[in-house]
Protein backbone atom coordinates (compact mmCIF):
# COMPACT_ATOMS: atom_id res chain seq x y z
CA UNK A 1 0.00 0.00 0.00
CA UNK A 2 1.62 3.17 -1.26
CA UNK A 3 0.58 6.79 -1.73
CA UNK A 4 1.39 7.83 -4.67
CA UNK A 5 2.38 11.36 -6.45
CA UNK A 6 0.83 12.10 -10.00
CA UNK A 7 0.32 15.31 -11.53
CA UNK A 8 -3.61 15.91 -11.75
CA UNK A 9 -5.25 15.95 -15.48
CA UNK A 10 -4.77 19.42 -16.26
CA UNK A 11 -8.78 19.76 -17.03
CA UNK A 12 -10.03 17.47 -14.45
CA UNK A 13 -12.74 19.91 -12.99
CA UNK A 14 -14.32 19.39 -16.59
CA UNK A 15 -13.42 16.12 -17.23
CA UNK A 16 -15.22 14.86 -13.64
CA UNK A 17 -17.97 17.26 -14.12
CA UNK A 18 -18.81 15.69 -17.76
CA UNK A 19 -19.36 12.66 -15.88
CA UNK A 20 -21.88 14.64 -13.58
CA UNK A 21 -19.18 15.37 -10.44
CA UNK A 22 -20.81 18.87 -9.58
CA UNK A 23 -19.30 18.61 -5.86
CA UNK A 24 -15.67 17.68 -6.78
CA UNK A 25 -15.06 21.20 -4.88
CA UNK A 26 -16.45 22.68 -1.45
CA UNK A 27 -15.88 26.32 -0.55
CA UNK A 28 -13.20 26.59 -3.51
CA UNK A 29 -11.17 23.86 -2.09
CA UNK A 30 -10.69 20.82 -4.10
CA UNK A 31 -12.63 17.52 -2.16
CA UNK A 32 -11.77 15.33 -5.02
CA UNK A 33 -8.43 15.08 -5.32
CA UNK A 34 -5.57 13.35 -7.79
CA UNK A 35 -2.68 14.73 -7.66
CA UNK A 36 -1.97 11.32 -5.45
CA UNK A 37 -3.63 8.21 -5.27
CA UNK A 38 -3.31 5.14 -3.52
CA UNK A 39 -1.91 1.40 -4.74
CA UNK A 40 -2.56 -1.57 -3.32
CA UNK A 41 -0.96 -5.49 -3.87
CA UNK A 42 -4.00 -7.72 -5.42
CA UNK A 43 -3.29 -9.75 -1.85
CA UNK A 44 -4.50 -6.36 -0.07
CA UNK A 45 -7.56 -5.92 -1.65
CA UNK A 46 -8.30 -9.71 -1.13
CA UNK A 47 -7.29 -9.10 2.95
CA UNK A 48 -9.64 -6.24 2.91
CA UNK A 49 -12.34 -7.60 1.13
CA UNK A 50 -12.48 -10.40 3.12
CA UNK A 51 -11.86 -8.34 6.63
CA UNK A 52 -15.29 -6.09 5.09
CA UNK A 53 -17.34 -9.50 4.22
CA UNK A 54 -16.20 -10.57 7.71
CA UNK A 55 -17.02 -7.43 10.20
CA UNK A 56 -20.68 -7.27 7.98
CA UNK A 57 -20.87 -10.84 8.97
CA UNK A 58 -20.53 -10.10 12.57
CA UNK A 59 -22.15 -6.86 12.71
CA UNK A 60 -25.29 -8.85 11.18
CA UNK A 61 -24.69 -11.45 14.17
CA UNK A 62 -25.02 -8.58 16.37
CA UNK A 63 -27.60 -6.63 15.17
CA UNK A 64 -29.54 -10.23 16.51
CA UNK A 65 -28.00 -10.23 19.88
CA UNK A 66 -28.85 -6.76 20.54
CA UNK A 67 -32.33 -7.15 19.69
CA UNK A 68 -32.76 -10.63 21.42
CA UNK A 69 -30.84 -9.90 24.78
CA UNK A 70 -32.88 -6.40 24.89
CA UNK A 71 -29.78 -4.28 24.79
CA UNK A 72 -31.16 -1.35 22.73
CA UNK A 73 -31.35 1.14 25.72
CA UNK A 74 -27.89 0.94 25.54
CA UNK A 75 -27.51 2.22 21.87
CA UNK A 76 -30.67 5.24 23.38
CA UNK A 77 -32.77 2.70 21.26
CA UNK A 78 -36.20 3.28 22.98
CA UNK A 79 -39.66 3.86 23.02
CA UNK A 80 -40.93 3.94 18.72
CA UNK A 81 -37.36 3.79 17.47
CA UNK A 82 -36.98 0.61 18.87
CA UNK A 83 -40.81 -0.86 17.86
CA UNK A 84 -39.29 0.01 14.42
CA UNK A 85 -35.86 -1.23 14.67
CA UNK A 86 -37.37 -4.86 15.97
CA UNK A 87 -39.86 -4.59 13.82
CA UNK A 88 -38.10 -4.29 10.83
CA UNK A 89 -35.59 -6.89 11.95
CA UNK A 90 -38.42 -9.51 12.46
CA UNK A 91 -39.85 -8.70 8.91
CA UNK A 92 -36.33 -9.04 7.60
CA UNK A 93 -36.47 -5.49 5.80
CA UNK A 94 -33.71 -5.99 2.94
CA UNK A 95 -31.09 -3.35 3.25
CA UNK A 96 -29.12 -1.99 0.34
CA UNK A 97 -25.82 -1.05 1.16
CA UNK A 98 -23.03 0.48 4.01
CA UNK A 99 -19.51 2.02 4.24
CA UNK A 100 -17.11 0.57 6.37
CA UNK A 101 -14.84 3.09 7.56
CA UNK A 102 -10.91 0.67 8.82
CA UNK A 103 -8.34 1.76 9.46
CA UNK A 104 -5.28 0.16 7.38
CA UNK A 105 -2.00 1.08 6.86
CA UNK A 106 -0.58 -1.98 4.62
CA UNK A 107 0.66 -3.81 7.57
CA UNK A 108 -1.00 -5.49 10.00
CA UNK A 109 -4.94 -6.49 9.55
CA UNK A 110 -7.29 -3.58 8.68
CA UNK A 111 -9.52 -2.37 12.01
CA UNK A 112 -13.06 -1.36 12.04
CA UNK A 113 -13.41 2.42 13.10
CA UNK A 114 -16.80 2.08 12.43
CA UNK A 115 -19.85 1.09 10.16
CA UNK A 116 -21.77 3.69 8.33
CA UNK A 117 -24.68 1.72 7.77
CA UNK A 118 -27.65 4.47 7.57
CA UNK A 119 -26.54 7.24 5.68
CA UNK A 120 -23.05 6.77 3.84
CA UNK A 121 -22.10 9.11 1.42
CA UNK A 122 -19.37 9.13 -1.02
CA UNK A 123 -20.63 6.37 -3.06
CA UNK A 124 -20.80 8.50 -6.44
CA UNK A 125 -16.92 9.10 -6.36
CA UNK A 126 -16.00 5.63 -4.92
CA UNK A 127 -17.81 3.88 -8.23
CA UNK A 128 -17.60 6.45 -11.01
CA UNK A 129 -15.07 9.02 -10.60
CA UNK A 130 -12.23 7.42 -9.41
CA UNK A 131 -13.23 4.03 -12.10
CA UNK A 132 -13.27 7.13 -15.00
CA UNK A 133 -9.85 8.90 -13.22
CA UNK A 134 -8.46 4.66 -13.79
CA UNK A 135 -9.82 4.38 -17.05
CA UNK A 136 -8.20 8.09 -18.28
CA UNK A 137 -4.66 7.93 -16.29
CA UNK A 138 -3.85 3.77 -15.90
CA UNK A 139 -6.56 1.29 -17.40
CA UNK A 140 -4.56 -1.35 -17.20
CA UNK A 141 -4.39 -0.93 -13.43
CA UNK A 142 -7.11 -2.53 -11.38
CA UNK A 143 -9.35 -1.20 -9.20
CA UNK A 144 -11.36 -2.60 -6.10
CA UNK A 145 -14.84 -1.55 -7.67
CA UNK A 146 -17.67 -3.57 -8.44
CA UNK A 147 -19.95 -1.08 -7.51
CA UNK A 148 -22.56 -0.16 -9.83
CA UNK A 149 -23.22 -4.01 -10.95
CA UNK A 150 -23.59 -4.77 -7.40
CA UNK A 151 -26.01 -1.79 -7.10
CA UNK A 152 -28.19 -2.87 -9.89
CA UNK A 153 -27.93 -6.62 -9.09
CA UNK A 154 -29.33 -5.87 -5.37
CA UNK A 155 -32.02 -3.56 -7.03
CA UNK A 156 -33.46 -6.28 -8.91
CA UNK A 157 -33.20 -8.45 -5.97
CA UNK A 158 -35.64 -6.12 -4.30
CA UNK A 159 -37.78 -6.85 -7.83
CA UNK A 160 -37.44 -10.58 -7.52
CA UNK A 161 -41.30 -11.75 -7.36
CA UNK A 162 -42.83 -8.74 -7.14
CA UNK A 163 -45.95 -8.09 -9.99
CA UNK A 164 -45.78 -5.58 -12.54
CA UNK A 165 -48.64 -3.24 -11.28
CA UNK A 166 -47.19 -3.03 -7.74
CA UNK A 167 -46.71 -0.49 -6.11
CA UNK A 168 -43.14 -1.31 -4.74
CA UNK A 169 -41.74 -1.47 -8.76
CA UNK A 170 -41.61 2.03 -7.74
CA UNK A 171 -38.76 3.39 -5.63
CA UNK A 172 -39.21 7.30 -4.11
CA UNK A 173 -35.56 8.62 -3.24
CA UNK A 174 -35.56 11.19 -0.49
CA UNK A 175 -33.06 13.79 1.34
CA UNK A 176 -32.40 17.04 2.02
CA UNK A 177 -32.48 19.19 -0.71
CA UNK A 178 -30.80 21.72 -2.16
CA UNK A 179 -27.51 19.94 -0.89
CA UNK A 180 -24.99 18.77 -4.06
CA UNK A 181 -23.37 16.00 -2.19
CA UNK A 182 -26.18 14.38 -0.89
CA UNK A 183 -28.23 14.90 -4.30
CA UNK A 184 -25.33 13.34 -6.28
CA UNK A 185 -25.33 10.30 -4.15
CA UNK A 186 -29.27 10.07 -4.47
CA UNK A 187 -29.36 10.67 -8.13
CA UNK A 188 -26.85 8.12 -8.63
CA UNK A 189 -28.37 5.35 -6.27
CA UNK A 190 -31.55 6.74 -8.88
CA UNK A 191 -29.76 5.69 -12.01
CA UNK A 192 -29.03 2.22 -10.25
CA UNK A 193 -32.88 2.07 -9.62
CA UNK A 194 -33.88 2.55 -13.04
CA UNK A 195 -31.63 0.42 -14.61
CA UNK A 196 -32.40 -2.56 -12.39
CA UNK A 197 -35.86 -2.03 -13.39
CA UNK A 198 -37.43 0.31 -10.98
CA UNK A 199 -38.85 3.38 -11.65
CA UNK A 200 -38.25 6.20 -9.55
CA UNK A 201 -39.10 10.14 -8.29
CA UNK A 202 -37.20 11.94 -6.42
CA UNK A 203 -37.73 14.29 -3.60
CA UNK A 204 -37.26 16.51 -0.72
CA UNK A 205 -37.51 15.03 2.36
CA UNK A 206 -39.72 17.68 3.57
CA UNK A 207 -42.48 17.38 0.59
CA UNK A 208 -43.30 14.33 1.50
CA UNK A 209 -46.86 14.05 2.57
CA UNK A 210 -48.94 12.32 4.90
CA UNK A 211 -52.69 10.88 3.41
CA UNK A 212 -54.43 10.42 7.17
CA UNK A 213 -56.92 9.16 4.76
CA UNK A 214 -55.21 6.05 3.52
CA UNK A 215 -52.43 6.12 5.81
CA UNK A 216 -49.74 6.38 3.32
CA UNK A 217 -46.79 8.60 2.72
CA UNK A 218 -47.28 10.26 -0.43
CA UNK A 219 -45.35 12.34 -2.78
CA UNK A 220 -46.10 15.69 -4.57
CA UNK A 221 -48.67 14.20 -6.89
CA UNK A 222 -50.50 12.69 -3.67
CA UNK A 223 -48.83 8.50 -5.11
CA UNK A 224 -48.51 6.78 -2.36
CA UNK A 225 -44.86 5.67 -1.10
CA UNK A 226 -44.41 2.50 -1.11
CA UNK A 227 -40.75 2.01 -1.03
CA UNK A 228 -38.46 4.63 -0.32
CA UNK A 229 -34.40 5.19 0.01
CA UNK A 230 -33.70 7.93 2.49
CA UNK A 231 -30.71 9.59 2.96
CA UNK A 232 -31.76 10.91 6.35
CA UNK A 233 -30.76 9.81 9.57
CA UNK A 234 -33.87 7.69 11.37
CA UNK A 235 -32.85 8.25 14.28
CA UNK A 236 -34.03 12.24 13.18
CA UNK A 237 -36.55 10.62 11.72
CA UNK A 238 -38.37 8.74 14.38
CA UNK A 239 -38.53 12.07 16.83
CA UNK A 240 -40.06 14.10 13.84
CA UNK A 241 -43.33 14.70 13.45
CA UNK A 242 -44.02 11.85 10.98
CA UNK A 243 -42.08 9.35 12.99
CA UNK A 244 -45.62 8.38 14.68
CA UNK A 245 -46.72 7.30 11.24
CA UNK A 246 -43.86 4.82 10.18
CA UNK A 247 -45.07 1.95 11.88
CA UNK A 248 -48.73 1.70 10.12
CA UNK A 249 -47.55 3.54 6.73
CA UNK A 250 -46.95 0.01 5.04
CA UNK A 251 -43.86 1.64 2.92
CA UNK A 252 -40.54 0.10 2.76
CA UNK A 253 -37.44 2.34 4.02
CA UNK A 254 -34.14 1.79 2.56
CA UNK A 255 -32.11 1.48 4.63
CA UNK A 256 -34.37 -0.39 7.17
CA UNK A 257 -35.10 0.53 10.77
CA UNK A 258 -32.70 -1.92 12.17
CA UNK A 259 -29.74 -0.37 10.53
CA UNK A 260 -30.36 2.01 13.54
CA UNK A 261 -28.09 -0.54 15.37
CA UNK A 262 -25.85 -0.53 12.96
CA UNK A 263 -24.79 3.24 12.79
CA UNK A 264 -25.02 3.76 16.38
CA UNK A 265 -21.31 3.74 17.68
CA UNK A 266 -22.44 1.42 20.50
CA UNK A 267 -22.06 -1.46 17.85
CA UNK A 268 -18.40 -0.98 18.43
CA UNK A 269 -18.62 -1.99 22.08
CA UNK A 270 -20.99 -4.70 21.50
CA UNK A 271 -18.70 -6.20 18.76
CA UNK A 272 -15.64 -6.21 21.18
CA UNK A 273 -18.17 -7.85 23.94
CA UNK A 274 -18.76 -10.77 21.58
CA UNK A 275 -15.99 -10.97 19.61
CA UNK A 276 -13.02 -9.86 21.69
CA UNK A 277 -9.19 -9.62 20.73
CA UNK A 278 -10.93 -10.03 17.22
CA UNK A 279 -7.99 -9.17 14.36
CA UNK A 280 -10.27 -6.93 12.96
CA UNK A 281 -11.67 -5.19 15.92
CA UNK A 282 -10.32 -2.26 18.20
CA UNK A 283 -11.10 -2.64 21.63
CA UNK A 284 -14.61 -0.76 23.05
CA UNK A 285 -16.70 0.10 25.21
CA UNK A 286 -18.80 2.28 27.60
CA UNK A 287 -16.06 3.21 30.41
CA UNK A 288 -12.57 3.79 29.32
CA UNK A 289 -11.05 2.05 32.12
CA UNK A 290 -12.92 -1.17 30.84
CA UNK A 291 -10.18 -1.13 27.42
CA UNK A 292 -7.55 1.58 29.07
CA UNK A 293 -4.46 -1.61 29.07
CA UNK A 294 -5.24 -2.65 25.68
CA UNK A 295 -5.10 0.75 23.65
CA UNK A 296 -1.41 1.54 23.47
CA UNK A 297 -1.88 3.99 21.37
CA UNK A 298 -4.52 6.41 23.47
CA UNK A 299 -8.01 6.14 23.50
CA UNK A 300 -11.03 7.79 21.20
CA UNK A 301 -14.26 8.53 22.41
CA UNK A 302 -16.64 9.17 19.91
CA UNK A 303 -20.26 10.26 20.18
CA UNK A 304 -22.83 7.56 19.55
CA UNK A 305 -24.89 9.30 16.80
CA UNK A 306 -21.95 11.43 15.68
CA UNK A 307 -21.75 12.36 12.19
CA UNK A 308 -18.82 13.61 9.86
CA UNK A 309 -16.42 13.67 12.43
CA UNK A 310 -18.18 15.84 14.64
CA UNK A 311 -18.23 15.12 18.94
CA UNK A 312 -14.67 12.90 18.32
CA UNK A 313 -11.71 13.38 20.59
CA UNK A 314 -8.94 11.54 20.32
CA UNK A 315 -6.59 11.00 23.56
CA UNK A 316 -2.76 10.26 23.38
CA UNK A 317 -1.15 7.33 25.84
CA UNK A 318 -0.56 9.79 28.33
CA UNK A 319 -4.38 11.28 28.16
CA UNK A 320 -3.88 14.31 26.50
CA UNK A 321 -5.94 15.06 23.89
CA UNK A 322 -4.35 14.68 20.50
CA UNK A 323 -7.35 16.08 18.56
CA UNK A 324 -10.85 17.00 19.00
CA UNK A 325 -13.98 18.22 16.96
CA UNK A 326 -16.57 19.90 18.37
CA UNK A 327 -20.38 19.07 16.93
CA UNK A 328 -24.09 18.90 17.84
CA UNK A 329 -23.89 15.34 19.00
CA UNK A 330 -23.48 13.85 22.81
CA UNK A 331 -26.50 14.00 24.33
CA UNK A 332 -26.91 10.25 23.25
CA UNK A 333 -24.08 8.96 25.22
CA UNK A 334 -20.52 7.76 23.81
CA UNK A 335 -18.29 5.60 23.44
CA UNK A 336 -14.81 4.45 23.72
CA UNK A 337 -12.33 3.10 21.48
CA UNK A 338 -9.02 1.93 20.89
CA UNK A 339 -7.05 4.40 18.80
CA UNK A 340 -5.92 2.71 15.24
CA UNK A 341 -2.72 3.77 13.45
CA UNK A 342 -4.05 5.67 10.60
CA UNK A 343 -2.64 5.58 6.72
CA UNK A 344 -0.14 8.81 6.75
CA UNK A 345 -1.02 10.67 3.65
CA UNK A 346 1.58 13.39 4.44
CA UNK A 347 3.33 14.86 7.84
CA UNK A 348 0.30 14.57 9.91
CA UNK A 349 -2.55 14.12 6.94
CA UNK A 350 -4.30 10.37 7.24
CA UNK A 351 -6.21 8.44 5.50
CA UNK A 352 -9.50 6.32 6.15
CA UNK A 353 -10.13 3.24 3.53
CA UNK A 354 -13.86 3.02 2.90
CA UNK A 355 -15.21 -0.53 2.14
CA UNK A 356 -19.00 -0.57 0.08
CA UNK A 357 -20.76 -3.45 1.14
CA UNK A 358 -23.84 -3.42 -0.99
CA UNK A 359 -26.60 -6.40 0.35
CA UNK A 360 -23.75 -8.41 1.99
CA UNK A 361 -20.98 -8.32 -0.18
CA UNK A 362 -18.08 -6.47 -0.24
CA UNK A 363 -17.84 -4.26 -3.64
CA UNK A 364 -15.47 -1.78 -3.46
CA UNK A 365 -13.21 0.70 -1.71
CA UNK A 366 -13.33 4.51 -1.23
CA UNK A 367 -10.45 6.38 0.24
CA UNK A 368 -10.49 9.46 2.02
CA UNK A 369 -7.96 11.45 3.29
CA UNK A 370 -8.22 14.54 6.53
CA UNK A 371 -5.88 17.26 7.38
CA UNK A 372 -5.48 15.81 10.76
CA UNK A 373 -6.71 12.61 12.52
CA UNK A 374 -10.27 13.45 12.61
CA UNK A 375 -12.06 12.58 9.33
CA UNK A 376 -14.60 14.97 8.90
CA UNK A 377 -16.66 16.54 5.70
CA UNK A 378 -13.08 18.50 5.85
CA UNK A 379 -11.87 15.66 4.21
CA UNK A 380 -10.44 14.53 0.54
CA UNK A 381 -11.28 11.85 -1.89
CA UNK A 382 -8.44 10.52 -3.42
CA UNK A 383 -8.36 7.54 -6.02
CA UNK A 384 -7.14 3.83 -6.04
CA UNK A 385 -5.93 1.08 -8.14
CA UNK A 386 -4.25 -2.58 -7.28
CA UNK A 387 -2.07 -4.00 -9.37
CA UNK B 1 -72.92 -13.85 0.81
CA UNK B 2 -69.67 -12.13 1.69
CA UNK B 3 -68.80 -8.64 1.01
CA UNK B 4 -65.88 -10.15 -1.56
CA UNK B 5 -68.45 -12.05 -3.33
CA UNK B 6 -70.78 -8.79 -3.65
CA UNK B 7 -68.20 -6.58 -4.87
CA UNK B 8 -67.15 -9.85 -7.31
CA UNK B 9 -70.78 -9.12 -8.73
CA UNK B 10 -71.12 -5.58 -8.57
CA UNK B 11 -69.49 -3.84 -11.81
CA UNK B 12 -69.17 -0.51 -12.58
CA UNK B 13 -67.92 0.94 -15.66
CA UNK B 14 -66.74 4.05 -15.68
CA UNK B 15 -69.61 6.44 -14.54
CA UNK B 16 -70.41 8.48 -17.63
CA UNK B 17 -74.27 9.12 -17.40
CA UNK B 18 -76.23 9.23 -14.38
CA UNK B 19 -79.76 7.95 -13.42
CA UNK B 20 -81.72 7.73 -10.84
CA UNK B 21 -83.42 5.65 -10.26
CA UNK B 22 -80.97 3.03 -11.99
CA UNK B 23 -80.33 -0.96 -12.32
CA UNK B 24 -76.76 -2.18 -13.00
CA UNK B 25 -77.18 -5.79 -13.95
CA UNK B 26 -74.40 -8.46 -13.78
CA UNK B 27 -74.57 -12.17 -13.48
CA UNK B 28 -72.41 -14.12 -11.37
CA UNK B 29 -71.80 -17.75 -11.32
CA UNK B 30 -75.18 -18.47 -10.01
CA UNK B 31 -76.80 -16.38 -12.56
CA UNK B 32 -77.66 -14.35 -9.53
CA UNK B 33 -78.56 -11.00 -10.85
CA UNK B 34 -78.35 -7.73 -8.85
CA UNK B 35 -80.78 -5.19 -8.98
CA UNK B 36 -79.62 -1.50 -7.52
CA UNK B 37 -81.80 0.71 -6.33
CA UNK B 38 -80.93 4.39 -4.54
CA UNK B 39 -83.80 6.44 -3.16
CA UNK B 40 -84.19 9.00 -0.93
CA UNK B 41 -80.55 8.39 0.14
CA UNK B 42 -81.28 4.85 0.97
CA UNK B 43 -78.81 2.32 -0.61
CA UNK B 44 -80.70 -0.88 -1.58
CA UNK B 45 -79.37 -3.63 -2.94
CA UNK B 46 -81.57 -7.09 -3.21
CA UNK B 47 -81.36 -10.35 -5.11
CA UNK B 48 -83.37 -11.35 -7.84
CA UNK B 49 -84.08 -14.42 -5.93
CA UNK B 50 -84.55 -13.25 -2.27
CA UNK B 51 -85.55 -9.71 -2.83
CA UNK B 52 -89.15 -10.29 -1.09
CA UNK B 53 -86.99 -11.81 1.75
CA UNK B 54 -84.73 -8.45 2.13
CA UNK B 55 -88.09 -5.73 1.68
CA UNK B 56 -89.28 -7.99 4.69
CA UNK B 57 -86.30 -8.42 6.96
CA UNK B 58 -85.47 -5.32 9.66
CA UNK B 59 -82.29 -3.47 8.66
CA UNK B 60 -79.33 -5.01 9.91
CA UNK B 61 -78.15 -1.87 11.43
CA UNK B 62 -80.27 1.28 12.95
CA UNK B 63 -77.42 3.22 10.27
CA UNK B 64 -78.77 1.57 7.52
CA UNK B 65 -79.07 4.47 4.60
CA UNK B 66 -77.20 6.81 6.73
CA UNK B 67 -74.26 8.75 4.71
CA UNK B 68 -71.14 10.15 6.83
CA UNK B 69 -68.45 12.42 5.64
CA UNK B 70 -66.23 10.46 7.24
CA UNK B 71 -65.27 7.61 10.24
CA UNK B 72 -65.46 10.24 12.92
CA UNK B 73 -69.19 11.46 12.04
CA UNK B 74 -70.38 7.90 11.98
CA UNK B 75 -68.57 7.25 15.62
CA UNK B 76 -70.48 10.27 17.25
CA UNK B 77 -73.46 9.47 15.91
CA UNK B 78 -73.03 6.01 16.84
CA UNK B 79 -74.85 4.54 20.07
CA UNK B 80 -73.36 1.40 21.39
CA UNK B 81 -70.71 -0.48 20.67
CA UNK B 82 -72.20 -2.53 18.04
CA UNK B 83 -72.97 0.65 16.27
CA UNK B 84 -69.60 1.64 16.52
CA UNK B 85 -67.90 -1.61 15.36
CA UNK B 86 -70.65 -1.00 12.33
CA UNK B 87 -69.12 2.49 11.48
CA UNK B 88 -65.53 1.28 11.78
CA UNK B 89 -65.87 -1.72 9.43
CA UNK B 90 -67.74 0.51 7.44
CA UNK B 91 -65.74 3.45 6.43
CA UNK B 92 -62.74 -0.11 5.96
CA UNK B 93 -65.09 -1.76 3.24
CA UNK B 94 -66.39 1.32 1.47
CA UNK B 95 -62.55 2.37 1.16
CA UNK B 96 -61.66 -1.38 -0.16
CA UNK B 97 -64.75 -0.76 -2.69
CA UNK B 98 -62.90 2.41 -3.71
CA UNK B 99 -61.02 -0.48 -6.05
CA UNK B 100 -64.31 -0.33 -8.13
CA UNK B 101 -64.83 3.11 -8.27
CA UNK B 102 -64.95 4.53 -11.87
CA UNK B 103 -61.62 6.05 -13.26
CA UNK B 104 -59.99 7.73 -16.08
CA UNK B 105 -56.58 8.04 -17.84
CA UNK B 106 -56.46 11.71 -17.41
CA UNK B 107 -56.46 13.59 -14.31
CA UNK B 108 -58.47 16.40 -16.53
CA UNK B 109 -61.21 14.05 -17.30
CA UNK B 110 -61.83 13.08 -13.91
CA UNK B 111 -61.84 16.53 -12.84
CA UNK B 112 -64.66 17.70 -15.77
CA UNK B 113 -66.72 15.06 -13.71
CA UNK B 114 -65.91 15.79 -9.83
CA UNK B 115 -63.96 19.10 -10.16
CA UNK B 116 -61.01 20.83 -10.02
CA UNK B 117 -58.45 19.56 -7.11
CA UNK B 118 -60.89 16.50 -6.52
CA UNK B 119 -59.36 13.62 -8.24
CA UNK B 120 -56.04 11.67 -6.90
CA UNK B 121 -53.77 9.05 -8.73
CA UNK B 122 -55.68 5.68 -8.63
CA UNK B 123 -52.82 4.03 -6.79
CA UNK B 124 -52.90 6.41 -4.43
CA UNK B 125 -56.45 5.05 -2.70
CA UNK B 126 -56.40 1.51 -4.71
CA UNK B 127 -52.88 -0.38 -3.50
CA UNK B 128 -51.65 -1.53 -6.75
CA UNK B 129 -54.41 0.21 -8.62
CA UNK B 130 -52.78 0.64 -11.84
CA UNK B 131 -52.54 4.01 -13.40
CA UNK B 132 -55.13 6.69 -13.88
CA UNK B 133 -56.98 8.87 -11.79
CA UNK B 134 -60.09 8.70 -9.45
CA UNK B 135 -62.54 11.01 -7.57
CA UNK B 136 -61.70 11.19 -3.46
CA UNK B 137 -64.06 9.42 -1.55
CA UNK B 138 -66.33 12.30 -0.03
CA UNK B 139 -68.02 9.78 2.52
CA UNK B 140 -69.44 6.73 2.84
CA UNK B 141 -72.89 5.55 3.36
CA UNK B 142 -75.01 1.91 4.76
CA UNK B 143 -77.32 -0.20 2.54
CA UNK B 144 -78.69 -3.11 2.26
CA UNK B 145 -78.06 -6.13 0.49
CA UNK B 146 -80.40 -8.90 0.77
CA UNK B 147 -80.61 -8.66 4.56
CA UNK B 148 -76.71 -7.73 4.53
CA UNK B 149 -75.33 -4.39 5.15
CA UNK B 150 -73.43 -2.95 3.12
CA UNK B 151 -71.43 0.05 2.26
CA UNK B 152 -70.31 2.52 -0.30
CA UNK B 153 -68.01 5.12 -0.99
CA UNK B 154 -69.75 8.46 -1.75
CA UNK B 155 -68.25 10.77 -4.16
CA UNK B 156 -69.73 14.36 -4.80
CA UNK B 157 -69.61 15.78 -9.00
CA UNK B 158 -68.76 19.10 -9.57
CA UNK B 159 -72.51 19.99 -9.79
CA UNK B 160 -72.18 19.13 -5.55
CA UNK B 161 -74.13 16.09 -6.40
CA UNK B 162 -73.70 13.08 -4.22
CA UNK B 163 -72.96 10.06 -6.23
CA UNK B 164 -72.66 6.11 -4.99
CA UNK B 165 -72.13 3.36 -6.90
CA UNK B 166 -72.44 4.80 -10.08
CA UNK B 167 -75.52 6.58 -9.84
CA UNK B 168 -77.04 9.99 -8.01
CA UNK B 169 -78.55 9.96 -5.34
CA UNK B 170 -81.77 12.21 -5.10
CA UNK B 171 -82.15 14.17 -1.87
CA UNK B 172 -78.61 12.81 0.22
CA UNK B 173 -79.02 13.76 3.79
CA UNK B 174 -75.44 13.68 5.60
CA UNK B 175 -75.58 12.75 9.19
CA UNK B 176 -73.68 15.02 11.72
CA UNK B 177 -72.77 17.37 8.55
CA UNK B 178 -71.80 17.65 4.86
CA UNK B 179 -68.38 17.15 3.45
CA UNK B 180 -66.95 20.29 2.58
CA UNK B 181 -66.16 20.78 -1.23
CA UNK B 182 -62.95 19.43 -0.06
CA UNK B 183 -59.57 19.09 -2.32
CA UNK B 184 -57.80 15.78 -1.50
CA UNK B 185 -54.77 18.37 -0.06
CA UNK B 186 -57.64 17.93 3.01
CA UNK B 187 -56.08 14.51 4.02
CA UNK B 188 -52.31 15.35 3.55
CA UNK B 189 -50.34 17.11 5.88
CA UNK B 190 -46.50 18.06 4.41
CA UNK B 191 -43.20 18.95 6.24
CA UNK B 192 -43.60 15.97 8.76
CA UNK B 193 -39.69 15.06 7.90
CA UNK B 194 -36.89 17.27 7.67
CA UNK B 195 -37.40 19.38 10.97
CA UNK B 196 -34.08 18.21 12.36
CA UNK B 197 -31.94 19.34 9.71
CA UNK B 198 -33.50 22.56 9.00
CA UNK B 199 -32.97 23.49 12.55
CA UNK B 200 -29.10 22.32 12.89
CA UNK B 201 -26.78 23.96 10.35
CA UNK B 202 -27.19 20.21 7.87
CA UNK B 203 -23.57 20.05 5.34
CA UNK B 204 -24.51 16.58 4.62
CA UNK B 205 -24.93 12.67 5.56
CA UNK B 206 -21.62 11.61 4.76
CA UNK B 207 -19.33 9.87 7.99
Amino acid sequence: MLRQISPARPDWQSAVEAIGFDFHSFDAAPYWREEAFWQFSAGEIDGLEAAANNLHRMCMNAVAAVIEDRKLALFGITGLAAELVSESWARRDPHLYGRLDLAYDGSGPAKMLEYNADTPTSLFEAAIVQWYWKQALSPASDQFNSLEEGLVERFRQLLQGIPSQDPRRHLHLSCILPNLEDEGNLKYLEACALDAGFSTTRLDIADIGWNRQTERFVDLDERPIARMFKLYPWEWMVKEEFGANIARSACQFLEPAWKMILSNKAILAQLWQMYPYHDNLLPAAFEAAEIRSTAPLGLVRKALLGREGANVTIYDADGGIAESRDGSYGDEGFVWQARARLAKAGPKATAVLGVWLIGDQARGLGIREADGLITTDDCHFVPHIFS
Amino acid sequence: MTHAALRARISHPAVTALCSPCRLQSFGKSGFMVLLTLMSGTLLLAGCDDHKKSGGQPPASAQQGKMYKDLDACLADATGMEQVTACREGYHQALQQMAQAPHYDQRANCEDVYGPGNCVPRDSVVPGGGGGFMPFMMGYMMGNLGGHTVYQPVFIDRGGNALANGSRISNPSWSGGAPAAASPSSAVTRGGFGSTATAGAHLGMGG
